[in-house]
């Protein structure tokens, strides 16, 4: 027995100690046989391996023997494992390796699309920028409005989008739809977005090829993602020229929530600044909820909801007839609730959105004496499952329904329209080199009202011609079921109108400096076209189409702490559509637009103080005095516009706040 | 008989685990030198890649990631271009995420944490400086509150202030007393082993000479 065991503890001893050692050596390179250094090689499970040095080269002894694994990471590249038989003295082994798509070599979609983000290194704009751009006064879609492609049209509401109309750009806010993102029309005044920029943490800006996941928007749509739980407890407030508001944020540690409450009245603003055409100065009432939830590690619900009353009143003239003077008074009700849970599975390779909105709108207006009202209630769901198994592909698939209930009055006459709308959308997001990447993607809508269905395909190609620059091409079908004004007749049985995008964009990026040119068609087919000398009645017999260049350039380096950016568009456009007698183009658009904007910090009162300066050329406009066949062949003035102001970051009620004076 | 198998059967076993420890402290060891006393990107690549290693063997270890992590944190302040440099801190992030699921709740790690975020910071300071500073400041508040005796969380909550405008609640005046702690913490400190974080001493004295002038 002692016998045994001595051997069985010798034995053991030897193990630990006495093995054979095996020499390791090699070479890592990448495929062109270039070196790779500092790269990690060991064997897995053990203390053993090294680092290869300048020339890529590496050698290291191990007391493993057998087989083993070998791996080998390196900044930059796609770490391997390698078996390998240990069972000389010496061992050659030379690795290829690959380089690992990162986020800032990688090529991207860019045609049509300006991305800001806080997270993300390789977008054209950063969220801070909305709050800071002179004229845009913490308005989105003022801060927009600077960059090519769009165009300022002061009366009107909605975001005019390379030759489009306001109606035919959608907001989305995290992955939702959103019905009335302004407050309520008001003859010959643009009115403010009802959401607060400093809610977001990222954007997306498509002027045209956007993604399958979206549709119902011809021209553009803006897509617009919350912020997360909320940083830290706070309270505050805050009383300026046009009305008050309190808020308290409350965060536990998977939990954060807000409420709060402002009241606007513009009296003492128009008084001061003589702004005489209001016979009752808007006035505003508005509540707000946000509450975030984490539900897991990877999980994260939203919620959020908004309640506000509007009431208004304005003088206003026509146009061709300026002695002749309208009153216009109006009293909008808005809910809207907008909730959604994310979901990241298993090392997120998978991951489930589900979302969920609502939202309720009555408008009850005068003009003069005739009473005008409508009431717009709508509902979204929306499920989408993304799966990244393989590193390189990015699936999506998904559905949509969404139920329209409108009904709208007008004197004595009234119109109700119902809506089912069912939508369904694929896409690939494909990196098939480090040079290439494509984006496919398909959608599917049904709309219960107009009983037609629409396919889109959608496609987008990024390749990368040199280190810093690129060229991305997209193209894509675009459906949007016509303006309710029109839904209101509906003797005719509409299709959907709808639009073809041609995009070529050049992009070229490098130390803080972004340079990007644009080219793009844009073919309008089956628009609203009225049925000549029958009131009412349309069909779908309108054509049109835009084109132009959009230039871009930012630069935040040349002037040591400035930061500007110059947007240049040209567009060529016109339509046959609606009430148009003749071809022309249409009453939005401009030829040429130019915004400048520039922000310079001064660190001695820790502000940011830049200007913004736009200009539009003129638009044309139809002069009822002139025979039918000069239709929209008078033009506006050109559209002149500077903004100044400094934004102050300070600390109030022990919140970081922006103070903003234009 | 079984008695004296017993034993030397667990002799045996410890003597392997001792011959494992003490060629982890030696690695360790070995790493730390390389790290302290290099400043050249090359050496501090080596020691990460050393720290790596060593975690991937002895996986229930926080120190090797930490260290690991230090290493990237350090190799970014030494890249010259931007872009690049991100990508050594996702790095850093990356080996002190191991090493905070190793170490829950470890007052040392949340240091590491904030050093991390005041890497980020200083890539872009303009923008990401108004993102972080509120996070970072609570970060190293939470490190003070898992280990008061820790003098690195004063250090470098002490230097957030120093960089951060008054106006953001930071300044000279709010970060000297605790610049002030961190030196009396760091008198009587005393590491728990020889491997254990035992760093950032002389940046506190350079940091008391520059300001308290």
């Amino acid at each position: 027995m002692k016998k045994i065991l001595i051997l069985f503890v010798l034995i053991t001893i030897a193990s630990i100690t006495c093995n054979a050692q095996t020499t390791i050596t090699g070479k890592i390179i990448t495929k062109k046989g270039e070196p790779v250094m500092f790269a990690n090689i060991a064997i897995k499970g053990s203390f053993d391996g090294t680092s290869s040095n300048l020339d890529g080269e590496f050698s290291f002894i191990t007391s493993k023997n057998g087989e083993q694994i070998i791996m080998v990471s390196c900044i930059g590249y796609q770490a391997i494992e390698k078996a390998i038989l240990l069972n000389e003295p010496i061992v050659q082994l030379d690795i290829i390796l690959k380089p690992s798509v990162s986020e800032i070599d990688a090529v991207y979609i860019t045609a049509g699309a300006f991305e800001a983000s806080e997270e993300k290194r390789t977008v054209n704009m950063k969220s801070t920028d909305i709050g800071t751009t002179a004229g845009a006064l913490g308005n989105i879609i003022g801060a927009i409005e600077t960059l090519p492609g769009t165009q300022t049209v002061g009366e009107s509401n909605g975001l005019f989008v390379r030759g489009g109309s306001g109606s035919e750009s959608k907001i989305i806010i995290d992955e939702m739809v959103v019905l009335n993102p302004y407050y309520s029309p008001v003859p010959d005044i643009k009115q403010r977005g009802r959401f607060d920029p400093f809610m977001f943490s990222g954007m997306i800006f498509s002027s045209g090829g956007y993604s399958a996941l979206y549709g119902q928007a011809l021209s553009s749509t803006l897509i617009l993602k919350s912020k997360g739980l909320a940083d830290s407890t706070n309270t505050g407030g805050g009383i300026h020229l046009y009305g008050t508001n309190v808020f308290h944020t409350h965060r536990w540690e998977n939990t954060s929530l807000y409420t709060g409450i402002s009241y606007n009245n513009f009296q003492p603003y128009h008084y001061l600044f003589n702004i005489d055409k209001y016979n009752k100065s808007t006035e505003n009432t508005c509540g707000k909820i946000i509450f975030r939830q984490k539900i897991s590690d990877n999980g994260l619900f939203k919620f959020y909801s908004n309640i506000s009353k509007t009431e208004l009143g304005v003088d206003f003239e026509e146009i061709s007839n300026p002695d002749e003077k309208y009153s216009f008074s109006l009293e909008n009700k808005n809910l809207y609730i907008n909730s959604s849970y994310r979901e990241f599975f298993k090392d997120e390779k998978w991951s489930l959105f589900v979302g969920f909105s609502y939202s309720k709108d009555k408008d009850n207006a005068y003009l003069d004496t005739i009473n005008m009202s409508e009431d717009e209630e709508m509902m979204q769901s929306k499920i989408m499952v993304t799966n990244n198994s393989l590193s390189d592909v990015t699936i999506k698939a998904g559905g949509e329904i969404q139920s329209f209930d409108v009904s709208g009055k007008m004197d004595n006459s009234e119109g109700v329209i119902e809506d089912l709308f069912c939508a369904g959308f694929f896409e690939v997001d494909w990196i098939i080199s480090q040079k290439l990447a494509t984006r496919t993607g398909v959608r599917y809508e049904y709309s219960d009202y107009l009983l037609k269905w629409n396919i889109a395909p959608r496609l987008s190609i990024a390749y990368k011609v040199a280190s810093n620059s690129q060229i991305s091409f997209a193209f894509g079908k675009f459906y949007q079921t016509p303006e309710k004004d029109f839904l209101y007749y509906s003797d005719n049985k509409y299709d959907y109108e709808n639009a073809d995008h041609y995009i070529l964009n050049y992009q070229w990026m490098k130390n803080k400096r972004i340079f990007r040119i644009e080219l793009y068609d844009k073919e309008y087919n089956d628009l609203i076209k009225d049925i000549p000398d029958v009131q009412n009645t349309y069909n779908n017999s309108g054509t049109g189409y835009a084109r132009g260049i959009d230039i871009f350039w930012r630069d935040e380096k040349t002037i040591p702490l400035a930061d500007f950016w110059i947007s240049y568009s040209y567009l060529d456009t016109k339509r046959d559509y609606r009430d148009f007698p003749k071809e022309a183009v249409p009453d939005f658009a401009a030829k040429h637009n130019l915004s400048f904007v520039y922000k310079h910090w001064v660190g001695l009162i820790n502000s940011m103080v830049g200007f913004s300066y736009s200009y539009s050329s003129g638009r044309p406009y139809y002069d009822p005095n002139r025979p039918e066949n000069e239709f929209h062949t008078d033009y506006t003035k050109e559209y002149h516009n500077l903004d100044i102001n400094i934004s102050k970051i300070t600390k109030l009620f022990n919140r970081r706040t922006v103070i903003y004076s234009s | 008989m079984k008695q004296y198998m017993l034993i030397i059967l667990i002799s045996v076993f410890s003597l392997s685990l001792l011959a494992q420890n003490s060629s982890y402290i030696k690695a360790m060891k070995n790493a730390i030198t390389m790290m302290d006393t290099s400043s050249s990107i090359e050496y501090l690549q080596f020691a990460a890649n050393d720290f790596e290693r060593i975690g991937n063997s002895v996986k229930d270890e926080w120190l090797p990631y930490y260290y690991c992590a230090y290493c990237y944190v350090q190799i970014n302040y030494l890249i010259k271009t931007d872009k690049k440099r991100d990508l050594y801190v996702d790095k850093a992030v990356e080996f002190n995420n191991k090493a905070d699921n190793i170490s829950p709740d470890n007052s040392e790690i949340y240091v590491m944490k904030g050093f991390i975020l005041q890497a980020r910071m200083n890539i872009e300071p303009m923008t990401r400086g108004m993102r972080y500073n509120s996070q970072c400041i609570s970060i190293f508040k939470n490190a003070q509150e898992l280990d008061p005796e820790n003098p690195r969380s004063y250090l470098w909550h002490a230097v957030q202030l120093f960089n951060m405008p008054t106006f953001m609640g930071g300044g000279t005046e709010k970060a000297f007393p605790l610049l002030n702690k961190a030196l009396e913490k760091y008198e009587i400190f005393q590491p728990k082993s020889e491997i254990h974080p035992n760093w950032g001493l002389n940046y506190a004295k350079k940091m008391f000479v520059k300001y308290s002038k």
